[in-house]
């Protein structure tokens, strides 16, 4: 179990005159034994930010240490850590069981142990009856829980993860988030985890940053993302998000007005009286009403409109509401509720403040 | 209006049941049958008949010769050197070129094929200008004062020519096996070596335990070839002078009128054993490391060097270059010569020579009949590529995959071998006299040549073929194209390149073609390019080397502008034509 602490750390390739920045000033502290997720889209540097803490890739400018060790220039063979790549990465040429072996090996443990080291981690991760198959026998889920056994055997101080589900079907994917969390947890290893599936993120992590174009937006815990998301990026990237920009009518309690009507939000700000906002609402937090449903006409943030569409997904329903100034609303109902409504009918929406995050700048 | 299907007459039913391709493949498991396997089975049969019966009398005689087994053991000896020296020299090379980025990288990388432009054979020419007694080696040290030449003879580097023709192959071989494994090495998931080094293994052990045995396959691929080649060379040898090997001995033995079993009996324990070694080869090296199965594989941008290390690049890659374009050099300079003796270069130069050869009537009618020769067999691969590459990839036709595996064989069968298999079978007395080397050879050799150029085309359309989705074609024909006319619009345009690339160097390898030319053009009306510089490098001729070497030089040129254009129109994908 250690401490990482990333300080200032930027990326920048070169290529003859084109210069591409993918990191900017990343800085990070992740707790002993915490599974810490890095979440963000394709393309924003997460990966490139696990590489250069396996030491794969040398960061441009910036510090890494390692329980207040610096090992920003440490060869990755010396790092002590133990990363399951995307495409698992297992060699062919080896048996899985030699795949297993090939870390405590390289401490120089003896044969014997080596081997019984493999065994045991073949078990937690249920492959000991595939040691003796070379990978390109297994199945995807079969290599993926190899590629864990590998990493698991060289008993890393730190365990780096780089979307070990994507190659999976999304059935096995889903249950393999639990058993994956369950293992990692287990070992009670230091683990950085990067994806860009937000549902893997939200289910599994301990905690969370959000990437994006290089930078930090957002690091919290899974309620703290997607309940109070600190901009539009992480409420949209995170979950699906209905966004509306209006003025401070009045602040502490905070009264937005914008074109859909006047919102009240429970939240705290700093901001003057007249300062522009944007205000954001998950759709699961939004009540529909026939017009006559609501008793008390009086309650904050009741909003009229009218249902544009309903799209049935099973259990849930999506509802679209238009609403004054052409502004239009997801809302997710349960869909015996979404039975006794229908497209063109004259709704109200009824969101509680506490629901109504203002997003910052 | 048509008549209903069952209403035809039957044979019209069973014609129209023939599928044209299957027709096709059988017609070249036919021609394969016939120009491959017959010969080889003629050589076995040969070998292994005395006094008209079945008898191991040639082979038990040929155990029991001292001197045919030195032969045969210095052949293997040589093979193994060349091979190993290749290796040695191509590893690091790949590597380099692979896994780093620097400065000039594209133009070395070029100049590294450089070699592949004269075959030894015609190198050798140059080679005694180099390293004889009085040659520009002496020279040179006898100018920096580390030779005295008043004080007795001087060394002789050349020595008996072994060591001489396994340098000589080395630097001319090793492209094919820098080829192969630099396209290896590219398309090595470059986070086998990095799950490797995070697991804590240093550099020299990740090459040692992930690279190097993940490139076997790449390695047997390229080593095959040199081994085969080197081990059945005929040309570099003769010409160095160097003939204690068993293919010169069967070389000279099949210019004999009468050619006895003995001679066959040798062949086929050369065949044998290329057979034993490529198989062995196989086992051991090119098993299948399942890479293949590799997900979201992707080639890594490589680390780029520094100054001190691009210098360092330059420096091994330039030495390497250098050392192998001397023979190239030595030979445009005899082409160009006018006086050249006891000095380190010519005194005098002149362009006699190449206008010799071009105006001569036996020169000018040798670069002619290569010409034909070469045109001729690249039409004949073309269709044969073009055919066995559509019955495999697109029509996945029953028994495509046999024969693709036949086409391929050539790669490993010598073209000596293949020689002696297409004497016996056009013996005197035999049905297909006609066409054998005592009457006119043209059609024996424009198949040799066809035979042993074939699996370049294959490979080369074959890959090209795979990189189109078959969707492009169905998307032609949806829109109203009929089959030949899809595969002409669509087809055909986007494997052009694979088509010319590999027609281009299947025409300029027909050209400077040695084995079976030297075999198998026995009248001098016939003579191809290669056994004229042979002819005249061995007359009476003062000029001899120097028209010999103009000839070579008319050969560079060739085969160096062909080589260029088909490393343009393939790219990195140049490497998988050379493969077995």
């Amino acid at each position: 179990m250690i401490e990482i602490k990333l300080e200032n750390i930027s990326k920048v390739y070169q290529q003859g005159f084109s210069r591409t920045s993918v990191l900017e000033g990343i800085d990070l502290l992740i707790e002993p034994g915490e599974l810490f997720f890095l979440l963000g889209p394709s393309g924003c540097g997460k990966t490139t930010l696990l590489r250069i803490l396996a030491g794969l890739v040398e960061p441009s400018s910036g510090r890494i240490y390692f329980d207040g060790q610096d090992v920003t220039s440490l060869p990755p063979e010396k790092r002590g850590t133990a990363m399951v790549f995307q495409n698992y990465a297992l060699w062919p040429h080896m048996k899985v069981i030699e795949n297993v072996e090939f870390g405590p090996r390289m401490q120089g443990i003896e044969a014997a142990p080596c081997r019984r080291i493999a065994l045991e981690k073949l078990a937690i991760v249920q492959m000991q009856e595939y040691a003796a198959r070379k990978p390109s026998q297994l199945s995807g889920g079969q290599q993926q829980r190899a590629a864990l056994a590998r990493a698991l055997a060289a008993e890393p101080q730190c365990l780096l993860l780089d979307e070990p589900l994507s190659n999976l079907d999304a059935r096995l994917r889903a249950k393999m988030r639990v058993e994956l969390r369950r293992l990692v947890k287990s070992t009670q290893t230091t683990a950085v985890y990067v994806t860009h599936d937000q549902k893997e993120a939200l289910s599994m992590a301990d905690r969370i940053a959000v990437l994006n174009a290089g930078r930090i937006v957002q690091v919290g815990t899974p309620q703290e993302v997607y309940q109070r998301p600190q901009n539009e990026f992480v409420a949209d990237f995170i979950g699906e998000a209905n966004f509306v920009s209006g003025h401070l009518l009045q602040t502490n309690p905070m009264r937005i007005r914008t074109p859909a009507g006047v919102l009240a939000s429970a939240m705290k700000t700093e901001r003057p009286a007249g300062s522009e906002v944007k205000c954001c609402v998950r759709p699961e937090k939004i009540q529909i009403r026939g017009k006559e449903q609501f008793a008390d006409r009086n309650i904050p943030n009741l909003l009229a409109g009218t249902i544009q569409s309903i799209a049935y997904y099973g259990d849930m329903s999506q509802i679209e509401v238009r609403l004054a100034g052409g502004i239009v609303w997801a809302v997710s109902v349960f869909s015996s509720e979404a039975q006794t409504l229908s497209a063109g009918a004259e709704i109200l929406c009824g969101v509680n403040p506490s629901d109504v995050i203002v997003l910052g700048k | 209006m048509e008549t209903p299907a069952a209403e035809k007459p039957f044979w019209q039913r069973w014609i129209k049941q023939i599928e044209p391709l299957a027709a096709g493949e059988l017609l070249l498991f036919c021609f394969v049958g016939v120009f491959f396997f017959y010969p080889l089975f003629k050589v076995v049969q040969t070998g292994l008949m005395f006094e008209g019966h079945f008898s191991f009398y040639w082979v038990g005689r040929l155990f029991s010769n001292r001197i045919l087994m030195g032969q045969i053991a210095n052949s293997f000896f040589l093979a193994c050197v060349t091979t190993g020296l290749c290796v040695l020299l191509t590893l690091p090379m790949a590597m380099v070129s692979t896994r780093y980025q620097f400065r000039g990288q594209g133009f070395l990388t070029m100049l590294l094929l450089a070699p592949l432009i004269l075959p030894p054979f015609v190198g050798a020419l140059s080679i005694k200008r180099y390293l004889g007694q009085f040659g520009i080696l002496n020279l040179v040290l006898e100018r920096v004062g580390l030779l005295d030449l008043s004080e007795g003879l001087p060394p002789d580097w050349l020595g008996s020519g072994f060591w001489v023709v396994a340098i000589l192959q080395t630097l001319n071989l090793f492209p094919i096996l820098y080829l192969n494994l630099s396209a290896a090495l590219a398309n090595l998931d470059p986070s086998y070596g990095e799950a490797a080094r995070n697991l804590g293994a240093g550099p020299l052990r990740v090459f040692w335990r992930i690279t190097l045995p993940l490139l076997r396959p790449g390695l047997f691929a390229g080593g095959a070839i040199v081994f085969i080649w080197s081990f059945t060379d005929v040309g570099t040898p003769l010409m160095v002078g160097y003939e204690q090997l068993a293919s010169v001995k069967v070389f000279k033995e099949l210019a004999r009128a009468d050619v006895s079993g003995r001679t066959y009996s040798l062949v086929l324990v050369m065949l044998v054993l290329s057979v034993v070694f490529y198989l062995l080869g196989k086992l051991v090296f090119g098993r299948s490391s399942g890479v293949d199965m590799a997900k979201g594989a992707s080639a890594s941008a490589g680390h780029p060097l520094g100054p001190l290390g691009t210098a360092a690049v330059w420096v091994f890659l330039g030495a390497v270059i250098f050392t192998a374009v001397l023979p190239h050099v030595g030979v445009v300079l005899t082409a160009v010569s006018g006086r050249w003796i006891d000095t380190i270069l010519p005194e005098r130069y002149t362009m006699d020579h190449i206008l010799f050869v071009l105006r001569q009537p036996d020169t000018r009618r040798a670069i002619l009949n290569s010409l034909l020769y070469a045109a001729l067999s690249t039409g004949a691969d073309l269709v044969i590529g073009l055919a066995a590459a559509w019955m495999l990839v697109r029509r996945r036709l029953l028994g495509a995959r046999l024969l693709d595996l036949c086409l391929m064989l050539p790669l490993a069968v010598p073209g000596v071998i293949l020689a002696a298999g297409y004497i016996a079978m056009t013996a005197p007395g035999k049905l297909l006299e006609a066409i054998g080397p005592m009457r006119n050879p043209l059609l024996i050799l424009v198949i040799a040549y066809t035979i042993r150029r074939a699996p370049f085309v294959v490979r080369a359309v074959t890959a090209g073929l795979q990189q189109i989705p078959e969707a492009l074609e169905a998307a032609a024909r949806n829109l109203g194209a009929g089959p030949l006319r899809a595969v002409g619009k669509i087809t055909l345009p986007l494997i052009a390149a694979n088509l010319i690339a590999s027609g281009l160097l299947t025409f300029s390898y027909a050209m400077l073609e040695v084995s079976d030319s030297l075999v198998l053009a026995q009248l001098r009306e016939h003579y191809p390019i290669t056994k004229e510089i042979y002819t005249q490098a061995y007359s009476a001729n003062a000029d001899a080397v120097n028209i010999a070497a103009a000839l070579g030089v008319l050969g560079m040129l060739v085969l160096g502008g062909s080589l260029a254009t088909a490393a343009i129109l393939l790219g990195r994908r140049l490497g998988a034509i050379f493969r077995v």
